[in-house]
């Protein structure tokens, strides 16, 4: 059953359960973007490599272009066993010169983070999550 | 010489330079956009009306499906992704009329309006854009002398919650 459950969770990622809380998910003019990661190993010892956000920027209308994208490392090297949760909080700026959230009928430019646990095989992830960047940014004419 | 001249701005719209000088081509929305259309004849101008449009226009990537059908009964299906645009908002607003220019001499009007209050701030994206534009026109016998679509950029925060995304 061990042998079958780390064979699982390697392929699936299922070794943990990671949740990012965004504090802030509506972002005001410049702050930062201020998280909790939460992880908590499930059956088995989790040996991790590092933990990581990834923020990203798409624009999206029939198809998808990466405006922004960025990764930080939390911390290097953390063990979990079977049961237990760790938690890190963090800031993560939005470049100043990156787009704001757009909305249009059949386009949008969206910003998302996602949370996750380097290991061997698939990596427990929260899932990108959705933020607003509402501010002025300042475009000039063509 | 003179006749040949004629005919060919009748065509062209070359009767008549005309441009659209911003008082600021940059706006937070909030105070009305001020232009002046200014207009330098090249010949003797008979104008009816001088117009300005306004737009705020999307221009998106859409996914667009293609079905043909050959003599045999066969169908084919290919798609291809195309550029396309929509108006979020357009007006036009006559700022003069009846109005002649001699050759040589310029002319110019101005041209104000209220940006309204849920317009979107400009976005230029890589395949997505958002753009708010100007157009100014001499309304003429012919092929109206014209400004082409002038970009002027309203740049302000927008007010998104999650629930709109």
């Amino acid at each position: 059953m061990g042998l079958l459950d780390s064979v699982k969770n390697f392929v699936t990622g299922g070794g943990a359960e990671v949740v990012v809380t965004i504090e802030n998910p509506v972002i005001d003019g410049n702050e930062a973007l201020k998280l909790n990661v939460s992880a908590t190993a499930k059956e088995e010892t989790l040996a991790i490599k590092k933990v990581y956000v990834e923020v990203k920027a798409e624009e999206k209308s029939a198809n998808t272009k990466v405006i922004y994208e960025t990764t930080i490392e939390l911390e290097n090297t953390v063990q979990l066993s079977a049961g237990e949760s760790k938690s890190w909080n963090c800031e993560v700026p939005i470049p100043a010169d990156m787009p704001a959230t757009f909305f249009g009928r059949h386009s949008s430019m969206q910003w998302y983070i996602n949370a996750g646990l380097d290991v061997p095989g698939i990596d427990p992830a929260s899932g990108f999550q959705k933020f607003v960047v509402n501010r002025t940014k300042v475009y000039n004419q063509t | 010489m003179w006749i040949f001249s004629k005919i060919k701005n009748f065509v062209t719209g070359g009767a008549a330079e005309v441009k659209v000088v911003f008082e600021s081509g940059e706006t937070d929305g909030s105070e009305p956009l001020r232009a002046f259309v200014v207009a330098t004849a090249k010949d003797d101008c008979k104008v009816k009306k001088v117009y300005f449009k306004i737009r705020g226009r999307e221009t998106y990537i859409k996914l667009v499906h293609h079905h043909t059908n050959d003599g045999d009964g066969n169908s084919t299906s290919t798609h291809n992704y195309e550029t396309h645009h929509e108006a979020h908002f357009e007006s036009e607003m006559v700022l003069a009329e009846a109005e002649e220019i001699n050759r040589g001499e310029t002319k110019k009007w101005l041209a104000e309006f209220d940006i309204p209050d849920d317009a979107l701030a400009t976005y230029h994206g890589k395949d997505v854009a958002l753009k708010w534009e100007v157009f100014a026109g001499l309304d003429m016998p012919g092929n109206d002398p014209d400004s082409d679509w002038v970009e002027f950029v309203i740049n302000k925060k927008m007010n998104y919650s999650l629930k709109t995304v």
